[in-house]
């Protein structure tokens, strides 16, 4: 359901907006003789609330609209022609192209140029009785172009008489009374659709020269108008006393619809309709294209915080190691210096304990050591083993030794002599 | 509200405005990510560097003690070097010690080697003959922490003429302390 319906009034025209996400049901904003309702005054219906501001011109609810809004238009009856058919069918395929007929008998100008819908009003075995109603493209552009000049393209265009007929008389015939402008506005209506309205000048006098006139065409229309149910807008309530003397039936005193009812009458145009789809289509890549700009811009804003926090911690870092070097540099020079005089001072460089170690770990006696050389930091040994197998289970204790750890060892692939001996080279140099 | 310059472009060109627009704008975030990404990632280079660092100092501060101890040790027992003559006391030494043990020297030399900001060199080069037991003592005896003397070169084999003989080539030196200042 919409949340916006834009609907005339005797001042100009009423912006209906909804509060809260949940549009409640057509209400009656009020059934009593109370006075006009104030500008831009909101009241809480049910399940949700509604804002009325009233404004001069269309031209005013523009600032209020923004892309995307799903809104109603009512059009005053004065833009419309409103026409009750029977049609000689029950099959509602039939009906567009009977009433397109019908109404082309009625207006003087191409039925392209006009658009029409129709609502049924009651249905026999052999016949339809249909409301259908009927605006001229060029009119209807008139009237929107307010809203068309800004690109907002109504989502359905009714005939505010039919949400009012929907409203408050639902079933059976009633008759409306309310203003729309200068104008007043009179409607018959059957099981809550239109099939016949007038606009007159806004008096007394004319009320009872045209009332009974409405009354007798109602009548030579089909419709059954004698006992309407009278439905007086509360705007019009000085008027109370000579309606229920002219129709001579008590009449009930209405306010506006919060919101306006649902209607099935849609006088949007195909051209309309397209542009709007297009529209529509339009707001939602822009709507994409903007959750898409956020997420990367909050990607880059992220990436900028973390390198900032990634800075602010280097230097957190850099503060700290600034703060200990002095302490740390007396160590890492002494460090140095322990290391370059390792060959002296550390027991595991020296030869004797390279050998013993080198000797503990020979597998078995079937390996021999041949020849050893050894500078202040590197080590290479020849050596004869009855097999290969031998030689790398050498290797392998080498490598596993605790106390040869400062050294790593490599061999190559042992060579076999003529007698299937291996002899290998190891060399080891400090880690 | 379009510009007007863009009211005038037929649109064709506004097509091709689009995508001359499009590719800038594409190429402009690419750079800028890039730029972006890159800066990350060498920060977060940056901050692993120093977090070692950092834990290295942490190591380096907690073993002060030893090191200030080894530092301390250093300066006691490393012998500074006096004259030229440490050379032929060198050699004295290790033939004193290689007669001990009935080791047979041939060709002993002396000379000065190699200054570091931490030691400065005096060797004597030796051959021995003997058999393996002595040759064993004799490297035990001839080296140990607090003399400095390094093995700068050890090379032993069997003797081909006897293999109950051990023929050794060594180049011994003594390290003594630098006169250049440690880095």
């Amino acid at each position: 359901m919409p949340s916006i319906f834009i609907i005339p009034t005797s001042n100009g025209w009423n912006f209906v907006r909804s509060a809260a996400p949940a549009s409640p049901p057509a209400g009656r904003a009020s059934q009593s003789n109370g006075g006009p309702r104030e500008a831009g005054s909101a009241r809480t219906e049910q399940n949700g609330s509604w804002t009325v501001r009233k404004l001069q011109t269309l031209e005013e609810a523009v600032p209020l609209l923004s892309a995307g809004d799903e809104f109603v238009l009512g059009l005053p009856v004065s833009a419309v022609i409103a026409q009750r058919f029977r049609l000689p069918s029950v099959d509602p395929a039939e009906f567009p192209e009977m009433i397109r007929l019908q109404i082309e008998k009625l207006l003087p100008f191409p039925a392209d140029e006009v658009t029409s819908d129709f609502e049924l009003i009651e249905q026999s075995e052999n016949e339809s009785v249909v409301s259908a109603i009927a605006i001229r493209n060029e009119q209807l552009a008139e009237v929107a172009s307010p809203l068309l000049n800004r690109g907002y393209i109504p989502r359905q265009v009714t005939v505010y008489a039919a949400q009012r007929a929907s409203t408050y008389a639902p079933k059976g015939n009633a008759l409306l009374i309310y203003p729309e402008g200068e104008m007043l506005v009179y409607a018959m209506t059957e099981n809550g659709k239109l099939s016949l309205a007038r606009a007159i000048e806004r008096n007394g006098d004319q009320l009872q020269t045209e009332l009974p006139q409405l009354r007798l065409s109602a009548e030579l229309q089909g419709i059954d108008a004698s006992y309407p149910n009278v439905l007086l807008d509360e705007t019009c309530y000085e008027l109370r006393a000579t309606v229920e003397g002219i129709l001579t039936s008590p009449t009930e005193i209405v306010g506006i619809e919060l919101p306006p009812a649902p209607v099935k009458l849609n006088l949007l145009p195909e051209s309309w309709r397209r542009r709007r789809v297009q529209l529509m289509r339009q707001v939602e890549w822009r709507k994409r294209l903007l959750w898409i700009g956020g997420a990367y811009i909050g990607i880059l804003v992220l990436l900028f915080a973390y390198l900032g926090l990634l800075r602010f911690q280097l230097g957190r870092l850099d503060s700290r190691i600034a703060q200990d070097a002095p302490g740390t540099e007396f160590v890492r020079t002494t460090e140095s210096k322990w290391k370059a005089l390792a060959p002296a001072i550390d027991p595991h460089y020296y030869p004797v304990e390279i050998l013993q170690h080198l000797f503990e770990s020979l597998p078995s006696a079937d390996v021999r050591i041949t020849s050893y050389n050894q500078s202040a930091r590197q080590i290479s040994l020849d050596g004869e083993a009855n097999t290969a197998a031998l030689a790398y289970e050498f290797i392998d204790k080498v490598k596993k030794n605790p106390d040869l750890r400062t050294f790593q060892f490599d061999m190559g692939a042992p060579r076999i002599l003529p007698n299937n001996h291996a002899q290998f080279r190891l060399e080891g140099k400090p880690k | 509200m379009m510009p007007a310059w863009y009211q005038r472009m037929n649109p064709r060109e506004r097509v091709l405005s689009w995508i001359v627009a499009g590719t800038v704008f594409v190429l402009l975030n690419l750079w800028i990510l890039s730029s972006l990404c890159g800066a990350v990632a060498r920060a977060q280079r940056e901050f692993g560097t120093r977090r070692s660092k950092l834990a290295e100092q942490a190591v380096y501060v907690r073993e002060r003690d030893t090191w200030t101890k080894r530092d301390e040790w250093m300066r006691q027992h490393q012998p500074p070097l006096k004259d030229p003559a440490e050379a032929s006391a060198l050699l004295d030494q290790i033939r004193e010690i290689a007669g001990k043990y009935n080791i047979l020297v041939e060709n002993p030399a002396i000379g000065t080697g190699e200054t570091t900001p931490y030691h400065q060199t005096v060797f004597a080069s030796i051959e021995t003959k003997s058999p393996w037991p002595p040759l064993v003592h004799f490297l035990y005896d001839a080296q140990r922490p607090d003399a400095f003397v390094v093995f700068e070169s050890v090379n032993l084999a069997i003797d081909g003429n006897d293999p109950t003989m051990m023929r050794g080539k060594f180049k011994i030196a003594r390290w003594f302390a630098s006169g250049q200042k440690g880095k």
